[in-house]
């Protein structure tokens, strides 16, 4: 089987095909065969294509014994062995983190401290026990990294094709990299919803963490003052006078002191009034409202959070209701700290202050205060939606509340005409409303998903996240191409829209992650070979009708037709619908898919699909343009520009003909003038006409010489050669060594002293063990070096012999 | 597209290969020859490329330079004396997927192997020539090359070379489709290993001539040049060789020169004032033969034996009312 051109190739060979030059490639005819099969009837076959196309209807016999070979589109085709590629799946999710194995791996990889050829070979190690981990939770995903890691390097060490040698070298490398590993004891996760409530959770918590961060030294420091007041009013109550607590607070000193006596003093000698017992009552009570959030400020994850990080499920009154009582203990824990830096400053007045906190609510925090809350959590999954709670929804996200949502996916919600649902079309609608952070992506976005996360979390409205897992859609394919086919298809595109970025609609939409944003669909080639063995790269297109046939509810609206069955009029999706053909029986659309035996194939699909297909592409183009992509009033503004600049530029050159014709005749006038009176004048005075002045015609102007150039020599510097001789002159080492970079690994200082002299990793020379011979193998190296690089230095042995020829012979060379 | 980089793949199966796994034979080079540090230039770039031993193949002629594939831990043939670069195109058309490295010295390319040498050049195969110009037949012990300076005595002129020598650099710059073109000398290693390093990359007959010492039997030749290093001219462009501080330090004399530039490089190739050192010229445009030879349709082992079969049927006996299915003429 052979794809064939598309009909608009075929119309543009037909077009040029005087003009076209010859590329080298096959020129395949628009059906697999150059003249027709015995008994092909053109007319039966394309009524039959349309008979499914149209109405979806198709004769039993039309399917195979057997059955039809499992197939995906061509451009999926291409992407199957996820394990083999590096992306961002697996992750690895502890409590505080969620991040991709191969963060872990680099960063492990930056922190071996190698260098060289032992870098290089540790690095090729960790990366192929990275694949073997990465295949691995492809087919059980939830291990413990630790123990996967521990599990995927016996296997590596157990590969017989090793040397010993080698099979050493990979264990002490896997096992360095292990005693390294951080995140040890995390879980790795595949693409799934897993990870993204797991992605969640840790970005909930770090939210968590970030917020309190800013107002933990105040809160400790305002708790710290107000114990300390406390605690002096203690000390001065006659409690603590009493010769029993003295006794208690003071170090016995072997019966020595006197705390009866010593009390009585104390209670003569008070010099500080006692709290009121009003004022006392209101720091302890506002220390203990503060206390209620203390475990908030801890630094380490608290045992029991004063904030429920549980996400509510599927209710999104519950989640208000939660939002209401968080805010209910904010003000109170605020009217406390509030109470508390009164106190502690002595500025607290009862006639003023009571009334006023009596009335303290929710309307008098300030957003530094407000932003101490971590917005409510609320998990939205496909039940939510079966139960029709959209209309909930909608009325919290207006809300403006700081509820946090992720709307977790593993269904599209198609209607009847294979169009994404409302709960897949969220994220545009939440965006529309102009205040609620939203980021829509599918789960395989891992990375744009997290940054979706941390701006929503952060952002003090309503926050929308928007996942798609594509778990539910049944098929082969692993549920991250699953996910991300449906970003490419444009049925799930990603979406980003952050209110706190700016006030500039350009600066809080974002649609550019998507693959090739400014195209319908993206595109991309694909190499097969031809019936007659030739190579040949075709383009493909990923359309909304190829992510439809990989889902496997959706077979009874795709037929696989065998090549027999093809018909000059099947043109691809994306032209056919670019085209005028929708609607009309001019021309059928398929899909070019690749089955497990590897022939390319073609599934026509019904109008139904097709037709989603054109409905997609129309939604997609019209939130590109929202996001600024191929957007019709920049082109519109921009092509008027250009036609007020052609307008100009015009006026300009018609301005500068007209003064340039007006100039010339004016010369060509005077220039008629000046010979009619020099020709009268010389008939006046009888003498010959003047000769022509002579013109003087420019030489050539004489090729510069192009003689090499020395390098200039340092500023200042009277001479390079007398500076360097300087230099050298002012510089002398005592210890030799060798000019590595020039060695020409000539053996010759080797053969010398195998002890002394060894070779580098690239095989270049250097002293190893000066001391390990005599001097004179430095001077006969020196001498023998035919690149003169080694340096002897001065004789560490004062009584070798001929030490005084020695060193004269080595003067030279150092 | 989904989110996927194809030039991510994890690939790493195979170990990691130091120098010392390209070490083949002991070497039995004379001490100071300029041979080892070409070996050790070429073993620098099989580590630093990663070469697979099992698809990398040295071939040589006769000669010192010869001797190289068997010092090399890779594929080697050590053919006749002259014939190196005709065995390397036949390896390189039968196997286009090898990587295919040639030693000569300058008997076994400028002599008995001119003429491969001009049409090597002109086919342009992807490979790398390299042409160890010592200047003198040192295998045979000091005869004269086509390289040997004029008025140098040796053992078949001990009168002194009447002739000036031949130029390999115009010469392979005369030749049509020439591709690439360079000169380096053997004892400045960070300059010889970038000019092979830029040689295999290039697609197509990438020629350098090495000037190489022969401590033997020309321990003087090139004296001049290593005193005084102002006498070679290095050409670096950003399209050539760029070298480090400290091999300009070394090179002061230096010029911009642009490898595209086929003029200017006869020009510099014919110099007598200073040996040029670096690319003198590079044309990654010009048409490779292994390229214009590929057959659109690579044959399936069903056409080749068939090819065979009907190939072999036309000398076939075949037996009275055997019938002949391969459309073969029926013999007697």
């Amino acid at each position: 089987m052979q794809p064939k051109k598309s009909r608009r190739e075929r119309a543009e060979a037909e077009d040029v095909a005087v003009e076209a030059e010859d590329d080298g490639l096959p020129k395949e005819p628009p059906l697999p065969w150059q003249t027709p099969p015995q008994g092909y009837d053109a007319d039966a076959v394309r009524a039959e294509l349309l008979a499914f196309h149209l109405y979806g209807h198709r004769r039993p016999a039309a399917v195979p014994p057997g059955g039809v070979p499992a197939a995906v589109p061509v451009a999926l085709h291409t992407h199957l062995d996820l394990a083999a590629v590096r992306h961002d799946y697996p992750v690895v999710a502890t409590p505080d983190e969620c991040l991709p194995l191969g963060h872990v791996i680099d960063a492990l990889i930056a922190r071996s401290g190698l260098e060289g050829d032992d870098e290089e070979r540790f690095r090729r190690h960790v990366l192929r026990l990275e694949a073997r981990l990465r295949s691995a939770t492809l087919d059980e995903p939830g291990a413990v990294l630790g123990d996967a890691w521990s599990a995927a390097a016996a296997a590596l060490a157990g590969d017989e094709a090793l040397s010993e040698d080698q099979r050493s070298v990979l264990r002490d490398n896997l096992g360095r990299a292990r005693a390294a590993l951080e995140h040890a004891h995390g879980t790795l996760l595949s693409c799934g919803r897993d990870a993204v409530l797991e992605l969640f959770r840790a970005e909930l918590a770090r939210d968590r963490h970030a917020r309190s961060q800013a107002w933990r030294d105040t809160v400790a420091e305002v708790v710290r003052r107000a114990e300390e007041l406390l605690q002096v009013d203690d000390d001065h109550s006659p409690a603590a006078q009493s010769p029993e607590h003295l006794r208690d607070a003071t170090a016995d000193a072997g019966g020595e002191v006197d705390f009866d006596t010593m009390s009585v003093l104390l209670s003569e000698s008070r010099i500080a009034e006692p709290l009121p017992a009003s004022r006392r009552e209101r720091v302890e009570r506002a220390l203990d409202a503060i206390r209620e959030l203390g475990s908030l400020f801890d630094p380490a994850p608290p045992v029991a959070p004063p904030f429920d990080d549980e996400p509510v499920r599927n209710d999104c009154a519950a989640a208000l209701e939660r939002h209401r009582e968080r805010m209910e203990r904010l003000v109170s824990f605020f009217r406390a700290l509030h109470v508390a830096r009164l106190e502690v400053d002595n500025r607290y007045r009862e006639p003023v202050h009571d009334a006023f906190f009596a009335g303290f609510d929710a309307r008098y925090l300030t957003r530094e205060e407000i932003a101490l809350c971590p917005g409510v959590a609320l998990v939205l999954d496909d039940a939510f939606f079966d139960n029709g709670g959209v209309t909930d929804l909608l009325e919290l996200l207006a809300s403006g509340a700081p509820v946090k949502i992720l709307v977790l996916l593993d269904d599209l919600h198609m209607d009847d005409d294979l169009a994404p649902g409302v709960p897949a079309r969220l994220g545009a609608m939440a965006a529309a409303l102009g205040n609620v952070s939203v980021a829509q992506a599918p789960a395989s976005a891992f990375a744009f998903l997290r940054d979706g996360l941390r701006e929503g979390l952060s952002w003090s409205g309503t926050a929308l996240f928007a996942a798609y897992t594509g778990e539910s859609a049944p098929g082969d394919l692993p549920v991250y191409l699953r996910a991300a086919s449906a970003m490419d298809a444009r049925l799930f595109p990603a979406l980003s829209f952050q209110p706190g970025r700016g006030r500039r609609l350009a600066d809080r939409i974002d649609v550019g992650v998507n693959t090739q944003p400014e195209r319908d669909w993206p595109e991309e080639s694909f190499s097969y070979r031809a019936a007659n063995g030739a190579t040949v790269e075709a383009p493909t297109v990923f359309t909304t009708a190829d992510a439809l046939f990989c889902d496997g509810r959706l077979a009874g609206n795709f037929w696989s037709v065998p090549p027999e069955k093809w018909h000059a009029h099947m043109v691809p999706v994306a032209e056919w619908v670019g085209g005028d053909a929708v609607g009309t029986d001019a021309a059928i659309p398929y899909v070019t898919v690749v089955d497990e035996n590897g022939d390319v194939g073609r599934a026509v699909p019904t109008r139904r699909a097709a037709e989603a297909a054109l409905r997609c592409r129309d939604a997609w183009r019209h939130l590109r343009e929202t996001g600024g992509v191929a957007n019709s009033f920049v082109h519109d503004a921009l092509d008027a520009e250009r036609t007020a600049l052609a307008e100009e530029k015009r006026r300009e050159v018609e301005e500068i003909e007209r003064t340039y014709a007006a100039n010339l005749e004016r010369d060509l006038g005077e220039l008629a003038q000046e010979i009619i009176s020099r020709i009268a004048s010389q008939l006046l005075a009888g003498g010959a006409l003047p000769a022509a002045p002579a013109v003087a015609v420019p030489k050539a102007a004489p090729r510069p010489a192009t003689a090499p150039a020395e390098v200039p020599a340092p500023a200042g510097a009277p001479a390079a050669g007398a500076t360097e001789t300087k230099e050298e002159e002012a510089v002398s080492f005592d210890d030799p060594y060798i000019d590595t970079p020039l060695c020409t690994s000539c053996n010759d200082c080797f053969k010398i002293n195998t002890m002394m002299f060894a070779y580098d990793a690239n095989k270049q020379a250097y002293i190893k063990d000066a001391d390990a011979g005599p001097y004179c193998d430095l001077v006969r190296a020196a001498e023998i070096c035919p690149v003169k690089i080694i340096h002897p230095g001065k004789p560490k042995n004062p009584d070798e012999p001929g030490l005084d020829d020695l060193v004269a012979r080595a003067a030279k060379f150092n | 597209m989904f989110g996927l980089k194809n030039e991510c793949v994890l690939g790493y199966e195979e170990e990691y290969r130091t120098i010392e796994d390209y070490q083949g034979r002991i070497v039995r080079w004379c001490p100071g020859c300029g041979d080892n540090g070409i070996l050790s230039a070429v073993q620098r770039l099989c580590r630093d490329e990663q070469l697979s031993p099992e698809k990398t193949v040295f071939v040589s002629g006769i000669g010192c330079a010869a001797r190289l594939p068997h010092y090399m831990s890779t594929y080697g043939f050590h053919g006749l004396h002259g014939r190196a670069l005709v065995t390397a195109q036949g390896v390189k058309i039968r196997r286009p997927d090898l990587k295919v490295f040639v030693n000569m010295g300058d008997g076994d390319c400028c002599s008995i192997g001119t003429a491969h040498w001009i049409h090597s050049v002109r086919l342009n195969m992807d490979m790398v020539a390299m042409l160890h110009d010592n200047n003198i037949y040192g295998l045979t012990k000091n005869q004269a090359s086509p390289t040997t300076p004029t008025g140098r005595k040796t053992a078949t002129t001990p009168r002194g070379t009447p002739l000036r020598p031949l130029n390999p650099l115009t010469t392979t710059l005369g030749v049509t489709n020439a591709s690439f073109v360079a000169q380096v000398v053997e004892w400045l290693p960070e300059l010889l290993y970038n000019v092979i390093r830029q040689a295999y990359h290039h697609k197509g007959f990438a020629f350098i001539r090495i000037l190489q010492r022969c401590p033997h039997f020309m321990p003087d030749l090139f004296t001049s040049l290593l005193d005084d290093p102002s006498r070679l001219l290095l050409l670096r462009h950003e399209n050539g060789i760029q070298v480090s501080d400290a091999m300009g330090r070394i090179l002061k004399t230096q010029e911009e020169h642009d490898p595209s530039d086929l003029h200017r490089a006869r020009e510099l190739a014919e110099s007598q004032e200073r040996v040029p050192v670096g690319i003198l010229y590079r044309n990654e445009s010009v048409a490779r033969y292994e390229d214009l030879r590929r057959p659109a349709r690579v044959p399936t082992w069903e056409d080749r034996q068939r090819l065979l079969e009907n190939t072999f049927d036309k000398f076939g006996i075949f037996p009275n009312g055997h019938e002949v299915t391969t459309g073969a003429t029926q013999k007697e």
